[in-house]
């Protein structure tokens, strides 16, 4: 394949943008006087820590476990059967309510959950990620729902959650959250041990949303013990997830309309002002949703590879590891964004795979706290060779049909579904003719917290290599080569009816902190209202220096047009998406309408630094709506 | 509270928070000569950090900005803070020592109606300078906004190593709350 007939790299990412997209827009910035006369020394803070070398591939990916579901006489339940009600009874313990739920679980009555899960929140005992390395004692994570943990023990990952949507059925189900996390200083002096966990891209009420807090909880929401949103050591906390697709209130449509479909999400900690330390300490695990269409079954419906032999979730973070400890190490005076220089994947630094010659499902998330991703596949051996692959969904959502691309961009908290056909690839004449091995590599160059460059590494370096497939032989491939799927109907988009309001939200930085609109996060404030059921266009903007992935909790929205080019078919961004990557000076349109639930959910920055640093916003659904412009 | 499961067989822990809280002293909390209101000299470390729950915050007696909303609204904050028997020393430090002598900050307390064990802290101009940017009250960056002080003030739990940002442009009640939110 010539690389001149290949489509091209995102412009974005385009060398000569450096020089041509700086407008030196600077939002909020305020002028005074000081710092002119200060004559500050720029080396006192220079970001010297570098990780320990080690030595690349030396151990196997690890898969995260499926968490098993558990019957209601489970000890987990059995003293405290699930309420829609939460259960605020003091516990004589810890002289808190026994649930750190405030509110009762929305719309619950329509679905009453099936499928019942735990999870207890704790310290993951001393986990080697490499075998250079020191084990790694300061993770927390959760195990696979058992009452000891000395012999069901915490991970990160954290296992991963299985569930299915499909039309008459009712397949609702309740996590309920344990906190056994330690008290006192955290290990190495960051996490914060009163936990909040969202489900990225579910569409939860706000009760079981995992938001950082709720000022429509009123005099509750005042006093952190009894807030309603997160729960401390001692405390539970239920979830309810009805499994349906978006639009299920919609009494023609009790099962939601099919075109809200979703996939690939996952969960993480959201707690108020601490969630970069907490997801980096190891809160976070993958969800996954499979329906009649998207079986987990090759044979059936889509036939995309089967779960969980050939579709693989990739949890992908970067960790930077203090070389006088030992231990993976986060600044939280730096308001920047960290940066990690090792490459952990499913909990291992640099892993490798061994792959079957056929397809897989490599469901990629970038779980990183700061750091963008241009993902390519390299050739180690040949790294001229440029590599196509299969995407067929971005934030777990299903494109129209598969596309062809060379290269990923993942914003923090993005996902990305591929489909690698490792048989094709390096067939005889394939783009990957004859490597015996592949690499998934990040090219893109970062070196500051705030913002990735637009400038690309050579293919083939090994320190951007996060993990290396290693091909084996030829093995039974039932699954449907995406290059003969058409379409995947009936998941199409939904219609883009008319909005009826234009709110535009300016994402910077103003005294010293990280804000929308000039002002940084008020729990005690909802910022503008959205009613339900109406199609409302958001414009987002950002200036130079910085890049935010922007994330809004319950609705989906649609990438209208980035920079005034329309997003169209062909596109990786042209399909329901619930982060926006704002690149610098970035201008996007992005539609949404919210549906079914009522009350107040977050929008932030996923960079969870400039989110724990103010850059959020908390907005309510109801049926009345406002017309803030500039909430 | 009762204490959950700790991390089983880890003798190293302790170690490693000492390790950490001395990292974190060296990095974020240079022990400077400073001079607080009264005219007295203290150290920043020893005298400030060490073993304390704190709230620091930089301003300047001349700034028209942030500085008195930033000002009056501590100042609120503190009251409904004290109301609920929460004891925390505020400190606050200058961006502008030259001017800023004690005498300069004991009349910006009067102006303000602040009572003396609130801590104002100058002194020379190197020392005042290598904290806040230690601390990240000023930016060292080049291009950024430089110029625009920061308006949060950090809370600090230096024993327990732990840090929290607090937004001092909110409302005296969301202040109040962030600063609940930060201690448990």
């Amino acid at each position: 394949m010539k690389t001149s007939s290949l489509p091209h790299a995102d412009p974005s990412l385009d060398p000569r943008r450096i020089t041509t997209r700086r407008t030196l827009m600077k939002i909020g910035a305020a002028s005074l006087p000081a710092a002119g006369l200060l004559g500050v020394n720029t080396t006192l803070l220079a970001k010297t820590t570098t990780s320990p070398p080690t030595t690349p591939f030396l151990e196997p990916l690890p898969i995260m476990p499926v968490l098993p579901s558990r019957p209601l006489s489970d000890v987990a339940f059995a003293s405290h059967p699930p309420t829609q009600a939460p259960n605020r009874a003091i516990d004589p313990v810890t002289l808190l309510p026994y649930e750190g739920r405030g509110d009762s679980h929305q719309l619950r009555e329509r679905n009453p959950p099936q499928y019942f899960f735990a999870q207890h929140f704790g310290a993951v005992p001393p986990v080697s990620i490499h075998p250079q390395l020191s084990k790694q004692v300061c993770f927390w994570g959760a195990n696979m729902g058992g009452a000891d943990l000395s012999t069901d023990r915490p991970m990160t990952p954290m296992p991963t959650i299985v569930s299915r949507c499909q039309v008459g059925v009712n397949t609702a189900i309740l996590i309920r959250r344990f906190n056994k996390l330690p008290a006192g200083t955290p290990s190495g002096g960051f996490g914060k041990n009163s936990i909040s966990t969202h489900t990225h891209n579910f569409h939860a009420a706000p009760d079981s949303d995992g938001g950082p807090c709720d000022p429509g909880l009123g005099a509750l929401a005042e006093d952190p013990r009894s807030q309603g949103r997160f729960f401390f050591p001692g405390q539970y906390y239920d979830y309810y997830y009805n499994m349906k697709r978006a639009g299920f209130s919609n009494a023609s449509t009790p099962d939601g309309d099919v075109r809200e479909s979703l996939g690939t999400m996952w969960y993480h900690d959201h707690r108020e002002a601490h969630t970069a330390e907490n997801v980096y300490k190891g809160l976070g695990g993958f969800h996954l949703v499979f329906n009649e269409y998207d079986t987990g079954n090759e044979n059936t419906g889509f036939r995309l590879p089967s779960f969980p032999r050939y579709d693989i979730p990739l949890y992908i973070t970067d960790l930077l590891i203090d070389p006088m400890t030992g231990q993976a190490t986060i600044d939280l005076l730096d308001g920047d964004g960290h940066l990690g220089d090792k490459y952990v994947v499913n909990g291992k630094v640099q892993p490798y795979f061994n792959v079957s010659r056929r397809r897989y499902r490599i469901r990629c998330l970038n779980a990183c706290p700061s750091r963008y991703q241009a993902l390519y596949l390299v050739n180690p051996d040949n790294s001229a060779q440029l590599i196509p692959f299969w995407r067929i969904s971005n934030d777990g959502n299903l494109f129209e049909k598969p596309l062809q691309i060379h290269q990923m961009k993942l914003a923090p908290a993005e996902r990305g579904d591929l489909i690698l056909d490792f048989a094709a690839l390096v067939a005889p004449g394939g783009p990957a003719a004859g490597a015996t091995r592949l690499w998934l590599e990040n090219r893109l160059i970062q070196t500051d917290g705030r913002n990735p460059t637009a400038l690309l590494a050579a293919a083939g370096t090994v320190a951007n290599a996060l993990m290396e497939f290693r091909l084996g032989a030829t093995a039974a491939d039932a699954s449907r080569d995406p290059a003969l799927i058409s379409s995947f109907s009936p998941i199409t988009l939904p219609p883009l009816v008319k909005p009826v309001i234009t709110r535009t939200f300016k994402w910077g930085r103003s005294n010293g902190i990280w804000v929308c609109n000039g002002e940084a996060l008020d729990c005690t404030r909802v910022r503008f209202t959205m009613k339900r059921g109406r199609m409302e266009r958001w414009i987002f903007e950002t200036g130079d220096g910085w890049a935010h992935p922007i994330h809004n909790h319950f609705v989906e929205g649609r990438i209208i047009s980035r920079n005034g080019q329309a997003v169209g078919p062909g596109s990786q961004e042209y399909c329901r998406k619930d982060v926006v990557g704002l690149y610098p000076s970035d201008k996007v349109e992005y539609w949404v309408k919210a549906l079914d639930y009522q009350g107040v959910y977050p929008m932030h920055c996923h960079n969870v630094v400039h989110e724990d640093y103010g850059m959020m916003l908390l907005f309510r659904v109801d049926d009345a709506g406002d017309n803030i412009t500039a909430p | 509270m009762t204490s959950a499961t700790q991390v089983p067989g880890d003798p190293g822990s302790a170690r490693l928070t000492r390790a950490i809280r001395e990292q974190l002293r060296r990095r974020r909390a240079p022990n400077f000569s400073l001079i607080n209101h009264q005219g007295q000299p203290l150290r920043f470390y020893d005298d400030i950090l060490k073993n304390r729950k704190v709230l620091l915050n930089v301003m300047y007696s001349g700034c028209s900005k942030i500085c008195t909303p930033a000002t009056r609204n501590l100042l609120q904050a503190r009251k409904l803070l004290r109301a609920q028997e929460i004891d925390l020393q505020f400190v606050s430090m200058t961006l502008t020592p030259l001017s800023d002598s004690p005498e300069v900050l004991r009349r910006y307390m009067a102006l303000h109606g602040i009572d003396p064990d609130w801590t104002y802290l100058t002194g020379k101009v190197e020392h005042v300078q290598g904290i806040q940017l230690a601390l990240g009250f000023i930016s060292a960056r080049k291009g950024d906004d430089l110029l625009s002080h920061s308006g949060s003030a950090l809370y600090c739990d230096e024993r327990n190593l732990q840090w929290s940002h607090v937004n001092t442009l909110l409302s005296p009640p969301a202040i109040a709350r962030m600063i609940r939110f930060a201690l448990v």
